[in-house]
């Protein structure tokens, strides 16, 4: 027993009132005491058997009738009961056939059951299809009507009772009373309770534990305050990973598990390894200023490319026969795509067997809406091999999608200077419908062997991450994927897919 | 992209047979063409820079003629005219001139404006916008042969679609295209088209004659293309004469160039189509399927090859001319694979040979996030681009700029995150009314020095009683995570500090990063009432530090 000391005991709030009121009483009912305790019963219940646990009390079941006038019973009580119209009737006409009977507006059972008392009482007698009266008999009548009236008239406010005696059961079977049954708890005070009554002592309600409650063991003598679930709760601030990153490094750990390794290149570039390596014309519209963003600097000190360089001149010069000239292709430019970072790899790498990718930022000119943007995301990657085929890029493709949670891809022939053949894979967006989302194609070997593969196949591609980020996070504006609100930040939701799930719906 | 608009009667009169749009979308897909709209009786796609055969009504007619099946490809015949271009004094900054011939064409409004469209495409695209070759289309029965490309000191004639007589000033203050392609000629040394009569064809790049202009009467075309880059002219020529032949044509001939630079041969040559070799071997390498050439082979004549021979290993097929995108076998054979539709190739994707891995810069990344985010910082994102004037205000004074900025708040390249974290600091405490916030971002500066990508973990920490010691005990932490010992050196601090609350971070006398408080008057500019403490640790140092073999730290 947890008593902090010999002299007193004591009970939380609730329990002590509990306990008072016992120890006066002796015994009650749970709903009378909740009632002097000023409680719900069922809020009291679990007292109980705490008191009854620590010896301070012995619940009990009771069983009860609770005995009360049907509205059938009331409608009689207030007017005549059947026996008295039936006999009232018998007295002015004599007798009277069944067809008479029923058009007297009994009811078919009552009639019966009327009969049926009149008959015990040996007041009618039946012969011949006829009922009549038994001479002398009125005054048992009109006794037996007095009783049954004023039984009734006892039940018009309910009366509980203990036992039900044979003729009340009679009464209920003609439907003017009504009896349920009612359990009752019960609690007694023991002689624990009794003997230590003048040792209790109230505790106290807490809304938060205390060290002492801890230290004390006062657990058991103070009442933790409910908790009201009903109010609106707070938020608690939580500082987080941004939602993009989280999307980008899921991609990162899909290409690694698919046998990727990561590479970087950089963000300020040659046009050599953005646009000339890559077989892209000096004239092609994709490398006008409208298109690129041009850098305000110059190549700085002795580059190291001087031999890539003669050997991509020499393929432009030869394949798309023009005076192609060194100095665009040294030219600073901020990257226009990722797949310059593929160039490079390729040429520190040269021949082999490998797959590499890269998932990093691109910068195109255009002004910010919901669906552009002058910098962005993509995710370059390719795969070096002898026996790499278009059939492994649109694998891949296959994979990936499924990865992302992105299901089914549909292919369509494309056009990109670089590649050969070339494709755009399209996945199906429950709004959108089928949306490109997967561009490649395997590279060309006038872009290949100037960086030294030669009998080499590569399959490349250049995805827009920012598009599928947008989808698994449900975004439709491509700026806020970048935003530095901390509060749209902490309450941005992961996208199902990193959590294992799909990205629609 | 180019986008391209045809009328679908137009359309039908040149295929021969009414077809339904709708039903052409598989054909369109496998012309990599994208359909914009359709509207009335009009057609609007976009079609591919490679494919400049299919910027107009008859290119797109003669695919889809193809792809139906309902025209077989053939070989065009092609002949040297007897008519001649005198090139000798060419202008020698754009010396070249070439021409053909297209007899026997039938002209309405739509088939004029479609060749119109057309060079107006080619000149926006593959012309370079005039300054690498610049197109002409003539009445040839209005011109006295031969015709003389020369440079000219001074011209005059009607320009198109002007009523009168004008000079080379006046032409190139006065017309549009005067003010818009002027800069591409010489004062002095205009070059100029003229016929034997001393009629004018054109001043290119700038401006046809209105005397030699092509009309719904013109049966018999000149076609010309004067630049700089012969072989890039020749295709240019090529898909304009195909597109015109066309037109009901009998003939295509091919000017003879006199005393040029260059002859016709370089479009004659490109006129007769060439032969490529396409091996059964490289078709199953590059596509990852076995096909016999003669399957593979089967539906090629619907891209506008002829199979002029087939073996068991080696097929040699014909290209057409006007198929300028094809420059080896790899081209046939995307072909090859259109046809077989890219959906049924499938297959294992081939397990990788090595393990994969994360980048060292992004694993480390990821746990500089996980340790800053342990410390309750959270995590905000950038642009490179930035605002020149905020890096400056915030003394921020070397960094590097792009030339052609489309919002010059988009315009520097980032040199520290420090800026954009102060930016976001601020915008979040007012729009909130925060009190305290930590946030950090971890991304990529460009180095105004070796404009090299440097990768950088930078924070703010704001509140009431914030100091430098809170600054310190965030990088102090972050790097003993990584198992290193910073220590803390006194320095020179720059503008947007204290001068007395800066310092140095480094680890065995490597600078790593810094930690400061941001001096008041730079916080009265970014709107904000309560001290910050600011960090930047360089990640990609952090990176090399880690690669070092791990020494034992003294006690």
């Amino acid at each position: 027993m947890e008593v902090s000391s010999p002299q007193e005991i004591k009970l939380p709030p609730r329990l002590y009132a509990i306990a008072r009121v016992l120890s006066q009483l002796g015994e009650a009912s749970a709903a009378e005491i909740a009632k002097l305790v000023g409680r719900k019963v069922q809020d009291i219940m679990r007292d109980l058997a705490e008191l009854e646990s620590r010896g301070f009390v012995e619940t009990f079941r009771k069983t009860y009738f609770r005995v009360e006038l049907s509205e059938l019973g009331r409608k009689y009580l207030s007017g005549s009961l059947p026996e008295e119209v039936i006999f009232r009737e018998l007295l002015s006409r004599g007798s009277l056939s069944f067809i008479e009977l029923k058009e007297l507006g009994l009811g078919k059972d009552e009639v019966e059951a009327a009969i049926g008392v009149l008959k015990s009482l040996n007041s009618i007698r039946v012969a011949g299809g006829r009922i009549s009266l038994v001479e002398s008999s009125s005054q048992r009548v009109e006794e037996y009507v007095q009783r049954l009236r004023e039984g009734l008239r006892r039940y018009s406010v309910p009366v509980m009772l203990t036992e039900v005696p044979a003729s009340l059961w009679e009464v209920r079977k003609r439907g003017f009373i009504t009896i349920r049954e009612h359990r009752e708890v019960f609690a007694r005070a023991t002689e624990l309770l009794v003997s230590s009554s003048s040792k209790l002592v109230e505790g106290e309600v807490v809304t938060v534990v205390t060290p002492e409650i801890i230290k004390l063991d006062s657990w058991d003598s103070v009442e933790f305050k409910a908790f009201d679930i009903s109010v609106e709760l707070p938020r608690a601030t939580v500082a987080r990973k941004h939602f993009f990153n989280e999307v980008l490094d899921y991609m990162r750990e899909l290409m690694v598990s698919m046998g990727f390794e990561e590479v970087k290149g950089p963000h300020v570039e040659l046009e050599l390894w953005n646009f000339d390596a890559l077989f892209v014309p000096q004239h092609h519209p994709a490398r006008r200023p409208t298109d690129v963003y041009y850098v305000d600097r110059e190549l700085s000190g002795s580059s190291s490319v001087g031999e890539v360089l003669d050997a991509v001149g020499r393929c432009h010069r030869t394949f798309r026969g023009y005076n192609w000239d060194p100095r665009k292709a040294l030219r600073l430019v901020l990257r226009t795509h990722c797949t310059s970072v593929s160039a490079r790899v390729m040429w520190e790498r040269g021949a082999g067997e490998y797959r590499v990718f890269t998932i990093d930022r691109v910068f195109r000119p255009d002004t910010p809406d919901p669906t552009h943007l002058m910098e962005f995301h993509q995710l370059d990657g390719i795969i070096v091999g002898r026996r790499v085929s278009f059939k492994d890029l649109l694998q891949f493709f296959r994979e990936f999608s499924r990865g992302m949670g992105l299901g089914e891809v549909r292919f369509k022939p494309a056009y990109f200077p670089f590649t050969e053949p070339s494709v755009e894979g399209y996945v199906k967006h429950p709004k959108l419908g089928w949306i490109e989302v997967l561009p490649g194609g395997m590279f060309r070997r006038q872009v290949l062997e100037p960086l030294g593969l030669k009998e080499l196949n590569v399959a490349a591609w250049g995805i827009g991450v920012d598009r599928i980020a947008m989808i698994l996070l449900g975004i439709d504006d491509i700026r806020e994927l970048y935003t530095d609100d901390v509060k749209e930040i902490e309450r941005t939701p992961i996208p199902r897919v990193v959590l294992g799930g799909s990205s629609f719906g | 992209m180019v986008v391209v608009s045809v009328r679908t009667w137009d359309l039908a009169r040149l295929i021969g047979v009414q077809v339904e749009l709708e039903s052409l979308s598989t054909i369109l897909s496998n012309l990599k063409l994208e359909v914009e709209g359709i509207e009335a009786d009009s057609l609007v796609y976009e079609a591919p820079h490679d494919r400049p055969d299919l910027y107009s009504a008859e290119g797109l007619a003669r695919a889809i003629s193809h792809q139906l099946g309902i025209r077989k490809p053939t070989k065009y015949s092609v002949s040297r005219s007897s008519l001649y271009v005198d090139s000798s004094e060419a202008p020698s900054y754009r010396p070249y001139v070439l021409m053909t011939i297209v007899r026997g064409v039938e002209l309405d409004d739509e088939a004029i404006s479609q060749l119109f469209q057309l060079q107006e495409k080619l000149h926006l695209s593959h012309c370079g916008n005039r300054e690498l070759v610049s197109i002409g289309l003539y009445d040839l029965d209005e011109l006295a042969f031969p015709v003389y490309y020369k440079s000219v000191d001074s011209v005059k004639f009607r320009p198109l679609g002007y009523g009168r007589v004008m000079d080379a000033a006046e032409m190139l203050v006065e017309t549009e295209k005067g003010r818009e392609y002027g800069h591409l000629v010489r004062e002095g040394l205009y070059p100029l088209l003229i016929d034997s009569r001393g009629a004018v064809l054109s001043l290119p790049p700038i401006i046809n004659s209105e005397d030699t202009r092509v009309t719904e009467k013109t049966r018999n075309l000149l076609i010309d293309v004067t630049g700089t880059e012969p072989a890039l002219m020749a295709s240019i020529l090529t898909v304009v004469t195909m597109a015109a032949y066309e037109r009901g044509a009998r003939s295509v001939e091919v000017v003879p160039v006199v005393g040029g630079a260059i002859g016709e041969d370089v479009v004659f040559n490109m006129l007769t189509g060439r032969r490529i070799p396409v091996r059964a071997s490289r078709i199953s390498e590059l596509i990852g399927v076995e096909l016999s050439l003669e399957e593979a082979l089967r539906d090629i004549e619907k891209h506008g090859y002829v199979v002029e021979s087939l073996g068991e290993s080696e097929a040699i097929v014909w290209v057409p001319p006007y198929r300028v995108d094809v420059i080896d076998e790899d081209d046939v054979v995307e072909d090859i694979a259109i046809s077989i539709d890219y959906n049924r190739i499938a297959g294992k994707l081939e397990p990788p040979t090595h393990r994969g891995a994360v980048h060292p810069l992004e694993a480390v990344s990821k746990y500089v996030r996980d340790v800053l985010v342990g410390l309750d910082f959270t995590e905000v994102i950038s642009f490179i681009l930035t605002d020149p004037d905020h890096l400056t205000t915030l003394k921020f004074a070397k960094f590097v700029s792009v030339k052609n900025p489309k919002m010059r708040i988009y315009s520097a390249l980032r040199p520290s995150l420090l800026p954009g974290i102060l930016r976001s600091l601020s915008k979040n405490v007012k729009k909130y009314g925060l009190q305290n916030l930590k946030i950090f971002e971890i991304g990529d500066v460009v180095d105004p020095e070796t404009l090299a990508t440097t990768r950088l973990a930078s924070g703010a920490v704001y509140g009431l009683g914030t100091t430098l010691t809170d600054g310190l005990a965030v990088a102090r932490t972050f790097l003993e995570a990584f198992g290193l010992r910073p220590q803390f050196k006194k320095a020179e601090g720059p503008e947007l500090v204290i001068s007395e609350r800066f310092v140095v971070v480094e680890i065995d006398g490597v600078s790593l990063g810094i930690v400061g408080e941001v001096h008041p008057k730079y916080l009265k500019y970014l709107e904000l009432e309560a001290p910050v403490a600011v960090f930047e640790i360089s990640v990609s140092k952090l990176v090399e530090l880690l690669a070092q073999p791990l020494k034992i730290l003294s006690a």
